[in-house]
């Protein structure tokens, strides 16, 4: 059983590192960062700020790109192109399959957001003359975001294909951080209608905007442990649905 | 029985209207232990769907399914299984050895043995030069050969292969076979499916044969061979093709060795060949015809397909050419 995990997770690493998207994202990702400390003098007086602000948004966006671009195909590559036949008649389990798939696609995703945290940590050493951990608190956070939405691209990748299931990731992404601010757009603005769709998706969709504390971080405004401990907590709950959900429905496939 | 079909039935169903378009069985037949089991049929028969209906890739819509006593769905079955599916298609981005060692882990093989394993089995496979290649450089018949290592990875009892011989050369097709026949001497028992009668003919021990989703027959391969010793034929020279035809022994024809003339199986050949001496012709040889698996497999479809024929429409059309 562990081995069987541990065989998917490695077989999905080695297929993610020798995809191209991989390699463009990550001198993508080097690129932007970098230029984070190029920008930074233009803007007078605020070139820490910026630096900080450019190489977060990097890792956070990057990152989710990756998991996108290779998390949506995951399932569904292996059914189109029958690598699944010889699986199903193996000694495994849905949720092996899965699990194994999903620690695969996040050791990806984890090398990229190291790789990038250790890029900013080291231009923001030289920006500021100053080691600044702090920083990590929002790269973290960013991290438990991410666990859940690879785990959401590999449940969408068990149901529809890698196009739709990218937009509809991406749609839930981008609802999901402004959630609150359509909320609040809709109540003030909107018709009765559209206030209660704005509800209903505020309430029904996570709020990824608890695991962004970039701002705070920038500023120099310290987040609680309690808090830290209350949004990874959030999102670990929603991504073992997501991955739930997965099994489920790859175990009820039939393969015609 | 190690495999075991109990009136399986698969029906495939319109997505849309959820209307039958297509059934296969119901099946009952069963897989001896050590034994080489041939399915024959031809293209559409059901051959694969019964297959993946016995690997877990379908679920019958009735019937069971049991193997080694057991529902083919558990685990421990599965880990008793090999399986090669038809035209196997793999990880790409791995080697031979990281495409064997990666299935080792699956079966909750150590990673030493894996490697001992796949290292093994790209030998006997004749891929040991090839185990650092990357699967997508493979040709078909490489696919072939690895698909047919991965299926031994986890040393099964009961092999099931979907057209094991496609895609291969005719070296590849003889290499295969024997690797097939050696497993039957190590004990293990395999269920295959094939077009390819003669292949059948030379390593199967039994054949079941399916037609539109049924099985017709099922029998022992040399039982079918037995039965169907057709005639004599019997080579003569020094006489005329119209004098030899003229004493009614059978078939005359000409050939590059002389008259060929085919008696039915039951001649008494004494006679025969008294009669033929008495008009001075010479002996060459006496050779009994055999049936070979693909008459009789043509013959019993053929019987099958008659009925078609005899849709009222085309009875429609033929009685109109006639008038
Ligand atoms: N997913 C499906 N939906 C509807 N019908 C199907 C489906 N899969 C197979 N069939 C039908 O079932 C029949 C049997 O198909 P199957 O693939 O089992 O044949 P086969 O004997 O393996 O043929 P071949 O020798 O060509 O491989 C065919 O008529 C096919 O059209
Ligand atoms: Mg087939």
């Amino acid at each position: 059983m562990r081995t069987a995990i541990v065989a998917f997770a490695k077989n999905t690493y080695k297929e993610g590192v020798r995809d191209r998207i991989f390699l463009m994202v990550g001198v993508f990702g080097v690129i932007a960062v970098i230029s984070s400390f190029i920008i930074g003098p233009l803007s007078l007086g605020e070139q820490v700020r910026i630096t900080q602000d450019v190489g977060l948004a990097a890792i956070s966006i990057l990152c989710f790109a990756v998991a996108v671009l290779i998390g949506t195909g995951i399932v569904y590559r292996e059914i189109e192109r029958r690598t699944i036949y010889t699986i199903v008649a193996k000694p495994v389990r849905g949720w092996h399959f899965i699990l194994g798939k999903f620690l695969g696609l996040n050791a990806i995703v984890g090398l990229l957001v190291v790789f990038m945290a250790a890029l900013l940590l080291g231009v923001n050493a030289v920006v500021t003359r100053t080691f600044e951990p702090e920083i990590l608190v929002a790269v973290l956070l960013t991290w438990f975001e991410l666990l859940l939405l690879t785990s959401l691209s590999i449940l969408m990748s068990t149901i529809c294909s890698p196009i739709l299931g990218a937009i509809l990731t991406f749609l839930f992404y981008f609802i999901g951080h402004a959630s609150a601010d359509l909320k609040e757009l809709a109540t003030r603005f909107g018709s009765p209608m559209i206030k209660a769709v704005a509800t209903i998706i505020y309430y029904a969709l996570p709020n990824l905007e608890y695991l962004n504390v970039r701002s705070k971080v920038i500023h120099d405004i310290p987040v609680s442990l309690s808090y830290i401990g209350f949004a990874a907590s959030y999102a670990l709950l929603y991504t073992i649905a997501f991955l739930m959900v997965a099994v489920i429905f790859i175990s009820r496939k039939e393969y015609k | 029985m190690i495999l075991r079909f109990e009136s399986v039935t698969k029906v495939f169903r319109s997505s849309l209207t959820l209307k039958p378009t297509h059934t296969i069985g119901p099946l009952t037949f069963g897989i001896e232990p050590g034994e080489i089991f041939g399915y024959l049929g031809p293209n559409g028969a059901g051959k694969t769907t019964t297959i993946k209906m016995a690997v877990g890739l379908l679920k019958p819509s009735k019937g069971r399914i049991s193997c080694f006593g057991k529902d083919v769905t558990c685990m421990d079955v599965r880990s008793r299984i090999g399986f090669l599916p038809e035209h196997p298609y793999f990880y790409q981005h791995l080697t031979a050895s990281e495409l064997l060692e990666f299935y080792g882990g699956l079966f909750g093989l150590g990673f030493e043995e894996a490697r001992r394993r796949a290292v093994h089995l790209l030998d006997i496979t004749g891929l040991a030069k090839f185990g650092k290649r990357r699967i997508s450089k493979f040709s078909k018949g490489m696919l072939q050969r690895i698909g047919f290592a991965q299926a031994l990875m986890n040393d099964p009892d009961l092999v099931i292969l979907d057209e094991p011989l496609a895609g291969l050369d005719p070296v590849g097709r003889k290499q295969m076979r024997d690797l097939i026949l050696d497993l039957k001497q190590n004990g293990k028992t395999v269920f295959l499916s094939s077009h390819i009668l003669q292949d059948i003919e030379m390593i199967c021990d039994r054949v079941g044969i399916l037609w539109e989703g049924k099985i017709v027959k099922i029998a022992r391969v040399e039982e079918i061979l037995d039965q169907s010793i057709k005639g004599l034929d019997i080579c003569v020279e020094g006489i005329s093709i119209e004098s030899a035809a003229n004493l009614n022994l059978g078939k005359v024809r000409r050939t590059h060795d002389g008259i060929v003339i085919t008696c039915p199986a039951d001649t008494d050949t004494d006679i025969v060949i008294q009669r033929l001496m008495r008009q001075g012709a010479r002996i060459r040889s006496i050779l009994p015809q055999r049936q070979t698996l693909e008459d009789y497999f043509m013959a019993e479809i053929g019987d099958l397909r008659q009925p078609m024929r005899r849709d009222p429409e085309e009875s429609l059309a033929s009685s109109e050419v006639s008038i």
